[in-house]
């Protein structure tokens, strides 16, 4: 049964190379060794079972990426205590891992092994995309001549392939073209389906509002509320 | 997975061979394809190299040209290999740092395919010394000799990885000595016995004992060059080896968070 949850957990980023600060805040401070830290997020709890869609709504520089991040295991928590069942994917950034000078088929075999070799093989991963993306001839062309549309299909379909127990996506994925914009919102719908566990950050009311249940508000790293998201538009921020 | 502990962390990187070996590849392919640099590149570079700077340097030195000519070639080819894997190394953080969201990948995988991209050079290299030895010594060197080659260049590859850690982290918490490599690099180059000999010093050839990397070149450039395996220098090697992976269990933790948390200033 996938599960996340975390007890009181604080974030602290190092803020490497800068020796001064004109202003200290509540959130940029010096410690006692000198050292200059961004508290990123303070005192987070909260816990989602089996079909929780989770949504977490801030402004900018709210520690909603972070908070992300710290779930999926990239940023480690300065103190409290998470608890993660189950296998994560995270979708942050889709061009991670993107090499320009190689095919569209060369990136999809190293996005396989990049993914931790997801469920099925190699050649079955590669095939997906490549039926996804729809990129014809170009597929196996170097990426670095393919058009933003083309690029937007190739990362797309290399990013949602995989399919895991808890799934977490840094804004919501978008593409020009309207036609691939449909299979794009259906394939993520899919995946959000067969996922226990999903948890979205977006500046966007609206598409939380739409894909997730429940909402935690944060603000300057902390959780000011939490709601049911189809009541977002009660919950000032 | 910057979560895991120092040695658990090297096993999945081990374990990601396919992928270190795909990424080695990728750059390979974007070296040829961006560039147009592909194996053949550093293995003409050896021939041409040893062509016109063994005649010079062996006038200049006074060298029997028939001894010194492969021992050149072979010098050459592992000293290019090793300083292009430490001018890499310097990076792999930068490289880490951008396939974080990747939560399975090994902090070290990273490193891996470093050296699997080296090997690959070194290979392409030490082919072209092996030619050049085999037409001047007119013979292949004894399957023995061959034997104790591979043996010293595994664990060269072996020093190497846990070089590359080391470098990796002191040359990312220490970021001004990346501005000084070239010049560091040209320092060790000029004082490894690479194109002089350590005969050559005479009364003071003892002096060559003391740099680690004339150990590091002799293990693998002895037996190829149809001398015994030094035991004392692999001896050397390898504690300078398992030295490193003590260091590298030392800077784990600390390499984890410059890798997390880049440079803002």
């Amino acid at each position: 049964m996938s599960r996340i949850k975390l007890e009181n957990v604080s974030v602290e980023i190092p803020l490497r190379g800068l020796s001064h600060i004109r202003h200290e805040s509540q959130r940029v401070v010096r410690k006692s060794n000198g050292e200059i830290v961004i508290h990123a997020l303070n005192d987070i709890s909260f816990e989602a079972g089996p079909g929780a869609r989770v949504g977490i709504l801030g402004a900018n520089g709210s520690g909603k990426t972070t908070l992300l991040r710290t779930l999926a295991g990239v940023v480690p928590a300065t103190s409290g205590h998470i608890s993660i069942t189950g296998e994560v994917h995270a979708i942050f950034d889709l061009s991670d891992g993107m090499r320009f000078a190689l095919t569209g088929r060369e990136n999809a075999r190293l996005r396989y092994y990049l993914l931790g070799e997801p469920g099925g093989s190699e050649e079955s991963f590669v095939q997906e995309v490549k039926e996804f993306a729809d990129l014809g001839e170009f597929f196996d062309l170097p990426v670095n001549i393919y058009s933003p549309g083309m690029l937007s299909r190739l990362l797309l379909a290399m990013s949602t392939v995989k399919h895991a127990d808890i799934l977490l996506i840094d804004e919501w994925i978008g593409v020009a073209d309207q036609a691939f914009q449909k299979k794009v919102s259906s394939r993520i719908n899919d995946l959000i389906m067969s996922n226990d566990v999903f948890v979205l950050a977006s500046h966007s009311r609206d598409i939380i509002e739409r894909t997730t249940d429940h909402t935690i508000l944060l603000e300057d790293g902390e959780i000011t509320r939490v709601g049911k998201s189809h009541e977002i538009h009660n919950i000032s921020s | 997975m910057w979560t895991q502990s120092f040695f658990p962390a090297i096993a999945r990187a081990v374990s990601q061979w396919r992928l270190a070996w795909l990424f080695a590849a990728a750059n390979l392919t974007e070296a040829r394809r961006v560039n147009k640099i592909a194996l053949t590149t550093p293995f003409l570079s050896v021939l041409l190299q040893v062509g016109f700077l063994g005649l010079v340097y062996g006038a200049l030195f006074g060298a029997d040209i028939k001894h010194y000519i492969p021992y050149l070639a072979v010098s050459l080819a592992l000293w290019h290999s090793i300083s292009v894997f430490v001018t890499n190394a310097v990076g792999y953080n930068d490289i880490a740092n951008r396939h974080l969201n990747f939560t399975t990948l090994s902090p070290y995988t990273i490193h891996l395919s470093g050296l699997i991209e080296t090997i690959l050079l070194l290979l392409a290299k030490m082919l072209a010394a092996c030619l050049v030895v085999i037409a001047i010594e007119q013979g292949v060197p004894a399957w023995t000799n061959l034997l104790m080659t591979v043996i010293g260049m595994i664990v060269l590859a072996l020093f190497m990885f846990f070089l590359g850690i080391l470098v990796a982290y002191v040359f990312d918490w220490f970021r001004f000595l990346r501005a000084l490599l070239p010049q560091l690099l040209f320092l060790a180059f000029l004082i490894t016995p690479v194109i002089w000999q350590k005969e050559q010093l005479q009364r003071i050839a003892w002096l060559a004992d003391f740099n680690p990397l004339a150990h590091v070149l002799e293990i693998v450039r002895a037996p190829l060059l149809g001398e015994s395996l030094p035991w004392t220098s692999l001896g050397i090697v390898i504690a300078m080896t398992g030295l490193m992976a003590v260091l590298g269990i030392l800077v784990h933790r600390a390499n984890r968070t410059l890798v997390l948390f880049r440079w803002v200033a």
